[in-house]
């Protein structure tokens, strides 16, 4: 039922308490023994046909016959209608191939009769057995049969056609040996009509063992109230269990065993009889006997009968019944199903494993196993208005706590705006006024002295129409600086009549350096200047990708590494680089930097190539201090540092430039940035004085 | 690429490009050229790539509808305009459209920020006192002080003595220093380079 495991031994689960291990017999069969042991016997046989077997004669039918030997010319034995095989005849003797039992005495005293079998002695003669020919006259006892029904094999024939129904009732008085005690029918209830057309579904050959008329095509089949397995419309009508003359249709499906049976059963009193010689109930009798039984009337006289029940006084009129002990076949008999549950029969077709192709296996997997979602139960905790209450306000202080609290934004105070306002005025000042008026306050000094100076003296050892690689690599934000730190530089140059050739690794680097030309030849531009401005003598190879490894491949192959202008001209065959087809071919390297690190890169990765050729950096202020060490190792020759150095510059080389500009504006301002920051660390030293004195006053 | 053959790829090329400085072989020089040349080429295509991924994120942004898309969208017109100027720039003749773009847009946006900050530095200076009262704020305002004159020019224009040797002397300050971070610096990138000649260090994803 729960689908876990147990151990063996055990009969109910351990865990759900379901039976384990179905009701069966000593053979753990669910069939009666009766039943089982005809199965047995026929399993047992061989396939071919065997001889009849020696009819076994069970001890209750034996005692029957005692009774009914005794009873002999009762009248209401001689109204029993037994079947064929159970009734012998005294005119027919029975074959000689097969065993005759000994007639047993089978008559029973009256004063001996069970209490049981006394009610059916009866005066009242009993009626011919009408031929069971619907399924309505079935009994509920026989119907109870029909689960074995299910555990015959599928082939032996659902679809048959209706058995054909014996003509001889299987109850007739022909039937039944003549020394069967006669069973009254008077207390014997009928079952009601629709009782009794509630046919269980009997196996197929139970069914045929059917009275002698067979159900007309056009009657329909009363369905059972009770029914074990789905009625069908081809469903027989019931018949006498007892009948020797299977229907057609069993013939044809029944089991070997059944067969037997019948053959065997056919020529001598047949053992299986179910209710002969064991004590029921009186009222299980009453709703429960067959016709056959119910017609038996008491024998006259009859000697006592050995019978395996307990003898049951009679009861006395008036007085109710004795309950009899149910014997295990009869309780066997019971509607398993709600004992046993009906196995379904699956007659699914494996298709996937090693038993493909086979039929009516276990499944691989267990209903119980299968992996299904647990089941959701809807749970709801009743709670009452004030518990709700107290829990919305818990999560109210619960949620406040994660929320950030907002931070309140400080007043902007009137004195930092008045002061930041105050600062930028200052600066401003002190850079337009001077750069306006032409004025500076201190005249023009390098931070580093000696530096233009030898940048000077490299610039004026070149000759007249030297090839000069000038390489412009700084932002544009450092653009004032850079410009007016290389303008007297440039300027210089351009007097002496060099052939520029200007290479960046900035991608800006070619127009900044058109703007640096225009920077240097000033609002005012010299003849001199002309060809500059045009680009005659201008060689502008572009953007270099790369940093230190286009510096390289710039330094080792100068014509691979920038073979054309950036308007698209081959560069190396401009009149501006003729007889250039190495670095060291040029008269002069110029650097122009705001980063150190690309200061680095030149003098690392292209000062080697150049041999003996000077190599000139201009820097600004911020990156001075870093390139001074190749300038104080040898392998600058001269380095111009920010707006001051190049000041310095035009001062030496008397072309005043942008350096000389912006001087007197750069001074002004870097002297208001000290003054703006000893002031207010004087204030602030001040204030902080003031509130201590005050703090250790109060205190 | 597979750890086993990206690095020996890696290692290959280092030897090479070292042999090729270091010995006077034609063939190494040549494919140490050859290799330089190509690592140019990379460079450059790293360009595009890192292009193409900013107008990607922005364009992203912009189909997003994030709050900042209207810039992303600037931004993307922006470069449009300038890449097909730069493309017409490749005639014969240079356009001034490029270079207008340059002198007028770029340049003095950038340099703007670049006086900003120098605004910015002199207010903080002012303030630091403020929010931090303690001996390394006072020795840091004192240096400001002293190197803003010093790169200002002031005290080498007086032409004292004393003066220009105190100012030799403090200048040789920052020099000493900047000597021994660029000797790190040289270390540093000599043992990275060893280091991936070697195998010790993949940073090629191997």
């Amino acid at each position: 039922m729960c689908g876990k495991s147990n151990p063996a031994e055990l009969e109910n689960c351990q865990y759900c308490q379901a039976r384990l291990k179905p009701l069966a017999n000593k053979s753990g069969s669910i069939l009666p023994d009766w039943l089982d042991n005809l199965r047995t016997k026929k399993d047992q046989e061989p396939a071919s046909p065997p001889p009849p077997p020696e009819p076994e004669v069970p001890d209750w039918l034996s005692r029957v016959r005692e009774r009914s030997q005794e009873d002999k010319d009762s009248e209401a034995f001689s109204q029993i209608t037994l079947p064929d095989w159970l009734v012998e005849d005294e005119e027919t003797p029975p074959p000689a191939d097969q065993a005759t039992p000994e007639p047993a005495e089978t008559g029973i005293a009256p004063e001996a009769t069970p209490a049981w079998l006394s009610e059916f002695t009866s005066a009242e003669p009993v009626e011919e057995p009408k031929p069971v020919d619907q399924e309505s006259d079935i009994p509920d006892w026989l119907k109870k049969f029909s689960e074995f029904g299910e555990l015959l094999p599928a082939e032996q024939g659902v679809d048959a056609p209706p058995p054909a129904v014996s003509e001889s009732s299987p109850f007739t008085e022909t039937s039944l040996p003549s020394d069967l005690p006669v069973i009254p029918n008077n207390n014997l209830e009928q079952p009601p009509a629709d009782q009794a057309a509630e046919v269980t579904e009997l196996p197929d050959w139970m069914l045929g063992l059917a009275p002698a008329s067979p159900p007309t095509p056009g009657q329909p089949s009363e369905a059972p109230a009770v029914s074990l397995v789905e009625p069908s419309a081809e469903d027989e009508p019931l018949a006498s269990p007892l009948s020797t003359d299977l229907p057609v249709s069993l013939e044809n499906n029944a089991p070997e065993w059944l067969k037997d049976f019948q053959a065997a059963g056919a020529g001598q009193p047949q053992t299986a009889l179910p209710f002969a010689g064991e004590a029921l109930p009186p009222a299980e009798i009453n709703a429960d006997l067959p016709d056959w039984l119910g017609k038996l009337s008491a024998p006259p006289s009859a000697e006592p009968a050995v019978s395996p029940a307990p003898e049951e006084p009679a009861p006395q009129e008036g007085e109710s019944l004795i309950p009899a002990e149910i014997p295990g076949w009869v309780k066997a008999m019971r509607p398993i199903e709600t004992i046993v549950p009906v196995p379904k029969v699956d007659h699914r077709i494996e298709e996937r494993g090693p038993l493909a192709g086979l039929k009516d296996i276990l499944p691989a997997e267990s209903g119980a196993l299968e992996i299904a979602p647990p089941p959701s139960f809807a749970f709801r905790l009743h709670t009452t208005d004030q518990q709700r209450g107290r829990q919305a306000l818990l999560e109210s202080l619960l949620a406040s706590e994660a929320e950030p609290k907002p931070r309140e934004k400080p007043a902007p105070r009137l004195d930092n705006q008045i002061l930041r306002w105050v600062i930028a005025a200052l600066i401003l000042l002190a850079v337009i006024v001077p750069v306006v008026a032409n004025v500076s306050i201190l005249p023009a000094a390098e931070a580093y002295p000696g530096q233009a100076a030898q940048a000077l003296a490299a610039i004026d050892s070149l000759t007249q129409n030297v090839p000069v690689l000038v390489s412009v690599d700084y932002e544009p934000g450092l653009a004032g600086e850079m410009e007016a730190a290389a303008a007297g530089v440039m300027n210089d140059l351009m007097a002496r009549g060099a052939r520029l050739t200007i290479v960046s690794t900035s991608p800006t680097g070619s127009a900044l350096a058109v703007r640096l030309i225009e920077k240097a030849a000033g609002n005012k531009p010299e003849p001199f200047h002309t060809p500059y401005l045009n680009g005659e003598r201008v060689a502008n190879l572009g953007y270099l990708p790369g940093s230190a490894s286009a510096l390289l491949g710039f330094a080792q192959a100068p014509q691979a590494a920038a073979p054309f202008t950036v308007t698209g001209q081959y560069a190396w065959s401009l009149p501006v680089l003729q007889g250039i087809h190495s670095l060291s071919d040029f008269g002069l390297v110029l650097v122009i930097t705001e980063n150190p690190d690309t200061g680095r890169g030149w003098v690392e990765q292209v000062h080697p190539a150049l041999g003996d050729r000077p190599l000139i950096l201009v820097s600004s202020a911020q990156a001075a201090p870093v390139l001074l060490p190749y300038l104080d190792s040898g392998q600058i020759d001269g380095m111009v540092t920010g707006v001051t150095g190049g000041a310095v510059f035009e001062k030496y080389s008397s072309r005043p430039g942008l350096g000389q500009a912006y001087a007197g504006g750069y001074q002004a301002a870097l002297a208001v940035a000290v003054c703006v920051i000893l002031v207010g660390a004087i204030v602030e030293a001040i204030t902080l004085f003031v509130k201590s004195s005050k703090a250790k006053k109060e205190a | 690429m597979k750890s086993p053959v990206s690095a020996a790829i890696a290692i290959a090329l280092g030897l090479i490009v070292l042999g090729g400085y270091f010995l006077d072989i034609p063939v190494l020089q040549s494919l140490r050229a050859e290799l330089v040349t190509w690592a140019m080429v990379l460079a450059a295509f790293a360009v595009w790539i890192g292009v193409i991924n900013l107008l990607s994120v922005h364009w992203k942004k912009a189909a997003a509808h994030a709050p900042d898309a209207p810039y992303s969208i600037i931004l993307m017109v922006s470069f449009a305009l300038t890449v097909i100027f730069g493309f017409l720039d490749t005639g014969l003749s240079a356009t001034p459209q490029t270079q207008q773009i340059v002198n007028s847009i770029q340049l003095p946006i950038q340099a703007s920020l670049m006086a900003l900050l120098a605004f910015t530095l002199a207010y903080a200076s002012i303030r630091l006192l403020r929010r931090r009262r303690d001996p390394v704020s006072i020795v840091f305002l004192i240096a400001v002080v002293v190197f803003l004159i010093l790169g200002s020019g002031l005290l080498p224009s007086f032409n004292l003595p004393v003066l220009n040797d105190l100012v030799a002397t403090l200048n040789r300050l920052p020099l000493a220093g900047s000597r021994g971070i660029l000797l790190g610096v040289a270390l540093g990138a000599l043992t990275t380079g060893l280091r991936i000649i070697i195998g010790a260090d993949r940073p090629y994803a191997g």
